[in-house]
């Protein structure tokens, strides 16, 4: 979903009379959470999901001292 | 796993008032936590009403996630999808946190007038009216917001109204394809939502309200969902063990639905700011430790209902360092409403025997 229709449906859901959603926008709200969820990668005890996100921190660390 | 099937419905109907002659006879985990904490902590709590200002924003929070559960598990439990549930649950769970109410008059549809301003239009000239009411100009008298409301304000940058929603639909991203099971009573419907009213001895009777009754591994457990804002290891699943309150779920389970309940099975979500995360812990207790919890809560229960006769509740200070009455005990007797009165709000008194 293109940023700007992303940030008016958070609008709607979360700033608007929550009978003005349809049920489109919670279907679109929630596969939208359930898609970050995997970016986070941090709901589950997979193996290596913590290495992940200590490599990406380190990462950014490194970018933050360039 | 197949389902099994129960024989009971909730038997009892809730009393109107936990007190009889002034003394609390029906104690759930939460009052009987209390009164093993302090006495003192007790009647603050009970008597005064008293809660701290940010802790209702955590309980607020946690009831929420749980009701949003709860409802989940029974839609799935009657033929609803996985998705069409958590979208219903999220819909929900977003009206419940809307205030639809005018902010002017805080939804009464009255807004106090100017004392100076009443006495003109009413024709008095310094009479014996103080004040007086009128209909609320912003919502015209309704109690309704005419720009139709805003989001109920939580005060946690944690426990947001959409880290709500967020921590709903990870949980059950997670946990949608598992393996444990609700079980079914004799009637058909699922054994979620059950508010209990057990009798036990002395006239006492325990009160609580299960979540879910689920199979696992081919055993009973009860189950419950918590929330909480620290980050989830040893130190957080230790509090369990021994405690009251899964102790009083397993007791009332294997009392409720005659069966082998071995515990409780805890899905505790840590809500951070960013994100939100899941563990499952599980607390076991055996008849011997059961028994001996019983024993200790009846003692518990006389010693406070002897205090509350007697109208003195003494101070426990081992149970000072953590309370969140500390620095109300820690002052004077003569300046401790003043301490309340600034830290803390005054709400309902806790009946243990409002059924959810």
């Amino acid at each position: 979903m293109a940023m700007s229709t992303l940030d008016d449906l958070y609008q709607k859901i979360f700033y608007k009379p929550p009978l003005e959603s349809t049920e489109a926008d919670l279907q679109a709200i929630v596969q939208d959470f359930r898609s970050k969820r995997h970016l986070f990668n941090l709901g589950d005890k997979k193996a290596g999901s913590t290495k992940k996100v200590k490599e990406g921190a380190l990462s950014l660390k490194l970018d933050l001292k360039l | 796993m197949a389902s099994q099937t129960l024989g009971l419905e909730n038997p009892l109907p809730a009393p109107p008032s936990p007190f009889k002659d002034g003394v609390q006879y029906a104690f759930d985990a939460t009052t009987l936590k209390l009164i093993e904490a302090c006495e003192y902590k007790y009647f603050l709590r009970t008597f005064g009403r008293w809660t701290r200002k940010d802790k209702s924003v955590h309980l607020r929070f946690g009831g929420l996630y749980a009701t949003a559960l709860e409802h989940y598990y029974k839609l799935v439990a009657n033929g609803a999808t996985s998705n069409e549930a958590l979208v219903a649950v999220v819909w929900e769970a977003l009206e419940a946190t809307w205030d639809y109410s005018c902010h002017t008059c805080k939804g009464t549809g009255q807004v106090e007038t100017d004392k100076e301003e009443a006495r003109k239009a009413l024709g008095f000239l310094g009479g014996t009216i103080d004040w007086a009411t009128t209909d609320c100009s912003t919502c015209e008298g309704s109690g309704k917001d005419p720009n139709g409301g805003a989001p109920v304000p939580f005060d946690d940058p944690a426990k947001t109204r959409e880290n709500l929603i967020r921590t709903i639909v990870w949980y059950v991203d997670q946990f949608e394809n598992e393996e444990i099971k609700v079980m079914i009573l004799a009637n058909g419907k699922p054994a979620l939502e059950y508010s209990f009213a057990l009798p036990v001895e002395n006239g006492v009777v325990f009160t609580g309200h299960i979540d879910r009754l689920v199979m696992y591994s081919d055993a009973p457990y009860v189950m419950d969902q918590k929330t909480t804002a620290q980050t989830i290891g040893p130190y957080y699943w230790n509090q369990f063990s021994p405690d009251t309150q899964m102790s009083m779920y397993t007791f009332a389970g294997k009392i409720i639905y005659d069966l082998p309940v071995k515990g409780v099975i805890i899905d505790a979500a840590e809500i951070k700011v960013g994100f939100s995360r899941f563990s499952r812990g599980f607390t076991f207790r055996s008849q011997g430790q059961l028994n001996e919890w019983y024993d200790d809560s009846m003692a518990h229960i006389e010693n406070i209902q002897r205090a509350t006769r007697k109208g003195h509740f003494p101070k426990r200070t081992t149970s000072c360092y953590l309370c969140e009455f500390r620095e109300v005990c820690d002052q004077d007797p003569s300046v401790r409403n003043n301490v309340l009165r600034g830290d803390f709000i005054q709400g309902e008194q806790w009946n243990p025997l409002k059924p959810r």
